[in-house]
């Protein structure tokens, strides 16, 4: 028996060792293969040099290329999107319009579905087999991932550092959406000072909102609310009259399964006490302090807490996911809901589908701490664009980037989106069409088409991408003031001006206090541990609110255990770091 | 008392039987249910009317499938690939359990191939080197990329080795005496004689392979040659809501979410699985072979 | 005996094709295992890149919660073993049993259908099923029993894991059973039958020790899964009041992210699995080596 072993054993030794063998040999293989690359792209770093010292091309971040330059790269792509006749990813209307104006192709090495991690997978194999194409997006389910490849691509020298193209090539309104959110978004993807990749950044207007089944409220006439004792109040209403039927009305439908501020989420309370659950953020002192543990959460969660006991948030709320809370919603049970600004256009129109005289109005509560609609806001930076190492033009992307970001918003690309492609929509038929906005581009957008509609701005002088918008809303408030109509008869109309005039609009009206996080990074700490610290502080969250047990004992303990799992030494982390 | 115990076993049917109906009933539900969710109404499909029956009959999820070339194309691949591997894999793994099937006095080698073997099946080298490979030998982007590494299934070759090693020594023997070789005893007595088993690793490869979407998620590029199960691996994708970043995101999800297209996709796609096994039954019939063949 | 070289050889020839499809697409990658121990720079490749010693198993060994996913992940497992090992036997007999052929083909059609059913689906039947207001409580309901919220409580959250895990996948289990019982020689029925043997006697006597074998075979085969207590099933049901109960190595990695920024912590995970299982499996053969003299593979 152990002879049998021994011989066993040696010969998956064996057989091991020389596939091995072969392993190494290729790898070697590979790697002088990277190393040969790694010289010749010296050589063509010095060539990249030449053509920008070339006068024709310095520094122009709109510059045509001389000839036409074919860039190879990979894209996501849309589930089973229709393209117009003749079209295709590759070839296609806005391929064309870029090629016109930079001289620059993109030939996909491959394509995969953006839903799902098919891309994510397949971009990590072509990182792990160094065969990376010239220019790719970089994607992830969180800022720190997309960090953590980056910082892997950079310690393998695979990519560019981009900071003298990003100096020398970034559009000025570029330049100025990134400097609104104080270039955030662009210190994430630094690795000892340089830049790496040319990151997204969305706009900051995911305030929560309460929506309210308006033709509810009015049935039981109901006053509009201001404060959060009204929401309370029509909460209430709702459960004692039941206006769905056969008591299966859910006064308050709300999930907090794995985050405290995700969709369908309790965020609008916890705003009402400037309480950020997941936000490491500045105190007054100035010292970075984590959100979940501060006193004002412990008064939002009694909030919450009483809600439960008088039934008016369901007794199972913990154990439902956002796909479940979809059900609820379409199916017309729910009286109220927090949701961002965009909330109509998913899922509260299903609402619409199920029960046609349905409404659904978004109400911004201003604080009762500070009279401010708070937001605690993380950065929106979540995925990033960058360049192989020895890629000969590694101010192409900026410049395409440049380019789309410039034209996105004219009459003929949005009427071809619209129009032509109209069953494939717009990031299915534009490669990299990442978008860069200032934080504050759709408030401000909100306020312009609100201000027309009142008739303060003349509409004529809307930039075109307003235009659908205020269409759409000046004829639903003209046809209100007619008559009242169901929210069903124009949907397109309804949802525009639920979500732009009501919900952007009075959000603009309001003063608003953002609150960033201070830290989007992930310490040594933090990757061991803030898994568990962030369940332990759901465990609590939720048996405070399902009155399992005291609601100051119950927190201060858990305030206790997170510092001592490890929160406190995460926070130390964070404020060395901060104190660079 | 011998009517007693057949009472008592009439009884005992009784039982079995009920037993067995509610079992299968509740097997079924999912598939019940499926079934009416595709041919109900998006709307009444999304907020959770549908349970048995379907609410606003209509045949729209279909038309729809109907015009999904994409589907076809992939489910056309699969049935090819599924084809294809278990056709080699049937004679691959029949000659490997052979000898396989010998005592270690018949067969020095026997145990380390044997080790070597589940050895192989119960560690990987992950993803990367695999890639590697892969590219290497030219293999990306061709369809034998789908079939090549399933061919060779371990649990199913010890299977049947173990199968083998249950036929008894004296038909070998005599066939030995007859002059026949260990390639003729594999295909002209081992091979009829374990139909039953055959029949069953080759139902477990068809599901194997049928159900694999990680090949063509990797090594295939062109949305055209994916097979089914890695096309299948998009659309039922559970769509993250906490992802949404913008506007343009939100109409996008609205777009993509037709639960009732998924229920009609999901369903197209077991479809020829669910009918494999019933066709796959007539081996299982008992007894037959080894009755005939012994003397 | 003059053949019995020759027969060496052709039996090492019959190997050949199989033996090289193994070599090339599964022990070949397999020194890939070694970036379990590594830090893995493309550039540089699987051998070029730095040794880091135990540091990929810190991200699973140095949390608050190691303790609880390991032990959850072999309980569950180790539950569904046990279970989806027993019970397909004891189905496969029953239908044995039956004499009504078609009704006997029909179920076992129909029970192994749940099997190609996904989790995502089947999670969202089982979260209806049990939900507070669902069937199950509506019928406890019925006999005066106060809602009980299932899916949010330890103790029936681990039951409905694993029975549910059970209830899809023992009909195609029982498949390699019928298929081994085929393999019984009738002549053994007929002569029990000449003794007068019972039913039950037919069972103990005849039926159980013809597919012994397979039996041993799939117990053994089973223990690879001694690690692996089923994400996409735990994954798609589970919530933070029961992670006690159920938060497993595959869903905590998951939720951590872990792999995502570390591909070799995945590699290192696998290794882990492996090894143990592999320990496993040795040590039962082993054992039916040594106390029945019998060779499971």
């Amino acid at each position: 028996m152990i002879k049998k072993f021994a011989s066993l054993i040696f010969v998956v030794l064996m057989v091991f060792v020389s596939a091995c063998g072969n392993g190494g040999n290729n790898n070697n293989t590979a790697t002088n293969a990277a190393e040969g690359n790694k010289a010749s792209n010296t050589a063509e770093g010095t060539n990249t040099t030449e053509p920008a010292a070339e006068p024709e091309v310095a520094a122009d971040p709109f510059g045509k290329y001389p000839e036409l330059i074919e860039f190879t790269t990979i894209r996501p792509t849309m589930n089973n999107p229709k393209f117009p006749e003749g079209e295709s990813y590759e070839e296609n209307v806005f391929n064309k319009f870029m090629e016109e104006k930079l001289n620059v192709k993109p030939k996909f090495v491959w394509m995969a579905p953006q839903d799902g991690d098919a891309y994510k997978k397949k971009l990590d194999l072509s990182i792990g087999g160094n065969d990376i194409p010239d220019v790719f997006t970089i994607v992830g389910k969180s800022i720190q991932e997309v960090q953590a490849t980056v910082k892997r691509l950079v310690e393998a020298d695979m990519i560019e550092d981009l900071t003298t193209v990003y100096e020398q090539y970034a559009s000025p309104a570029i330049k100025e959406a990134y400097a609104s959110a104080d270039n955030r978004g662009l210190d994430l993807y630094k690795v000892d000072g340089k830049l790496y990749g040319i990151p997204s950044q969305g706009s900051l207007e995911n305030f929560n909102f309460v929506w309210i089944r308006d033709d509810w409220r009015k049935k039981l006439n109901l006053a509009e609310p201001k404060t959060l004792e009204d929401v309370e109040a029509i909460a209430k209403a709702f459960k004692q009259n039941d206006p769905a039927g056969n008591g299966t009305t859910i006064p308050v439908a709300m999930q907090m399964q794995t985050e405290t501020d995700g969709l369908f989420g309790p965020g609008f309370i916890f705003d009402q006490f400037e309480a950020f659950p997941r936000l490491f953020y500045k105190d007054a002192s100035g010292q970075v302090v984590y959100g979940g543990i501060q006193p004002q959460i412990k008064d939002s969660l009694k909030v919450i807490a009483n809600l439960y006991k008088e039934g008016l948030i369901e007794k199972d709320f913990a154990l439902k996911d956002t796909g479940q809370l979809q059900e609820i919603l379409a199916s017309g049970r729910a009286g109220i809901v927090g949701q961002a600004w965009w909330g109509v256009w998913y899922p509260l129109f299903m609402t619409l589908q199920n029960v046609p005289d349905a409404d659904w109005k978004p109400y911004a509560i201003p604080a009762k701490t500070n009279g401010k609609l708070n937001m605690g806001a993380m950065n929106t930076s979540g995925s990033v664009m960058v360049v192989k190492k020895g890629f000969k033009y590694p101010e192409l992307p900026m410049k395409w980037l440049n380019v789309i970001n410039e034209n996105d918003g004219t009459e003929w690309w949005i009427k071809t989106t619209q129009e032509k492609y109209k069953d494939a929509n717009e990031k299915a038929t534009v490669w990299g069409g990442m978008s860069i906005m200032s934080t504050d581009a759709i408030v401000n957008q909100a306020a312009e088409i609100v201000a027309a509609v009142n008739g303060e701005k003349d509409p004529a002088s809307l930039p075109f991408k307003n235009n659908d918008a205020y269409q759409n809303i000046k004829k639903f408030i003209d046809e209100l003031q007619s008559q009242p109509q169901a929210a069903s008869k124009n949907v397109l109309q309804w949802q525009n001006t639920r979500s732009w005039y009501d919900a952007m609009g009075s959000a603009a009206k309001l003063e608003t206090n953002i609150v960033y996080s201070a830290y989007d990074g992930q310490t040594p700490t933090m990757e061991k541990k803030l898994t568990a610290l962030n369940e332990l502080q759901m465990k609590a969250y939720h048996r405070i609110i399902m009155g399992k047990a005291d609601a100051d004992a119950e927190f201060d303990q858990f305030v206790a255990d997170w510092k001592a799992q490890g929160g406190d030494d995460i926070l130390k982390e964070i404020n060395e770091e901060a104190s660079k | 008392m011998v009517r007693n115990q057949t009472f008592g076993t009439k009884a005992a049917e009784a039982l079995l039987i009920a037993a067995l109906a509610l079992i299968s009933f509740s097997s079924l539900f999912p598939i019940i249910h499926n079934l009416a969710i595709s041919f109900s109404s998006p709307a009444k499909a999304m907020a959770g009317f549908v349970t048995v029956f379907p609410k606003e009959f209509n045949l729209e999820s279909y038309k729809k499938l109907f015009e999904d070339s994409v589907f076809f194309q992939s489910f056309w691949i699969s049935v090819k690939r599924v084809g294809i591997t278990c056709f080699i894999s049937f004679f691959i793994s029949l000659l490997m359990a052979y000898p396989l099937s010998r005592s270690r006095r018949e067969f020095k080698l026997r145990d380390v191939y044997m080790w070597l073997l589940i050895f192989s099946m119960m560690f990987n080298g992950g993803l990367i080197p695999f890639y590697l490979i892969i590219r290497q030998m030219g293999l990306m982007n061709s369809f034998w990329v789908l079939v090549l590494p399933m061919l060779v299934n371990v649990f199913n070759v010890i299977l049947i080795v173990n199968y083998f090693r249950s036929i008894p020594k004296e038909l070998d023997e005599s066939a030995a005496m007859d002059g026949a070789g260990p390639w003729y005893k594999a295909f002209r007595i081992y091979m009829p004689l374990s139909m039953p088993v055959l029949a069953t690793t080759t139902l477990f490869l068809i599901v194997t392979v049928w159900n694999e979407f990680m090949l063509g998620m990797m090594f295939i590029n062109h949305e055209d040659s994916i097979p089914l199960q890695t096309y299948m691996q998009q659309i039922v994708v559970r769509i993250d809501p906490t992802l949404i970043k913008s506007i343009e995101d939100v109409k996008r999800l609205a777009s993509v979410s037709d639960k009732t297209l998924g229920a009609a996709k999901i369903f197209a796609s077991m479809l020829p699985i669910m009918l494999v096994y019933p066709f796959l039954q007539r081996f299982f019939i008992s007894g037959i072979m080894l009755g005939s063949v012994k003397e | 005996m003059r053949s019995k070289w020759s027969e060496q050889i052709h039996f090492n020839l019959m190997l050949l094709p199989g033996m090289i499809l193994v070599l090339l697409f599964t022990i070949w990658p397999m020194g890939g295992i070694v970036l379990a121990f590594k830090h893995f720079i493309p550039t540089k490749g699987i051998w070029g890149s730095p040794w880091t010693g135990w540091e990929n198993y810190s991200y699973l060994f140095d949390t608050p919660v190691a303790l609880r996913v390991f032990k959850n992940t072999v309980v569950i497992a180790l539950m569904k073993i046990g279970f989806g090992f027993l019970i397909p036997i004891v189905f496969a007999l029953m239908l044995n049993e039956l004499r009504i052929q078609w009704f006997k083909r029909t179920v076992q059609t129909i029970v192994y259908l749940p099997h190609f059913l996904s989790w995502v689906l089947l999670a969202g039947i089982l979260r209806d099923f049990f939900a507070v207001d669902g069937i199950v409580n509506q019928m406890l309901g019925m006999f005066g029993i106060n809602e009980i919220m299932f899916l949010g409580e330890n103790f029936w959250f681990r039951s409905i894991i694993v029975g549910s895990d059970i209830w899809k996948e023992f009909g195609f289990g029982t498949i390699i059973y019928l298929a081994a019982l085929t393999g019984i020689n009738p002549s053994l029925y007929e002569a029990a039958d000449i003794d007068g043997a019972t039913r039950m006697q037919k069972l103990r006597y005849v039926t159980l020790p013809g597919i012994a074998t397979t039996i041993v075979l799939v117990g053994t085969l089973s223990l690879q899964n001694v690690l692996n207590a089923g994400f996409d099933q735990i994954f798609n049901l589970y919530n933070t009041l029961v992670y006690d109960s159920s938060d497993i190595i595959d869903t905590y990695v998951y939720r951590a992210g872990i792999e995502e920024g570390h591909y070799e912590v995945g590699t290192a995970i696998g290794l882990l699995k492996s090894g143990v299982s592999f320990i496993l499996i040795i040590i039962s053969y082993g054992l039916a080596s040594r106390f029945a003299n019998y060779r499971i593979f």
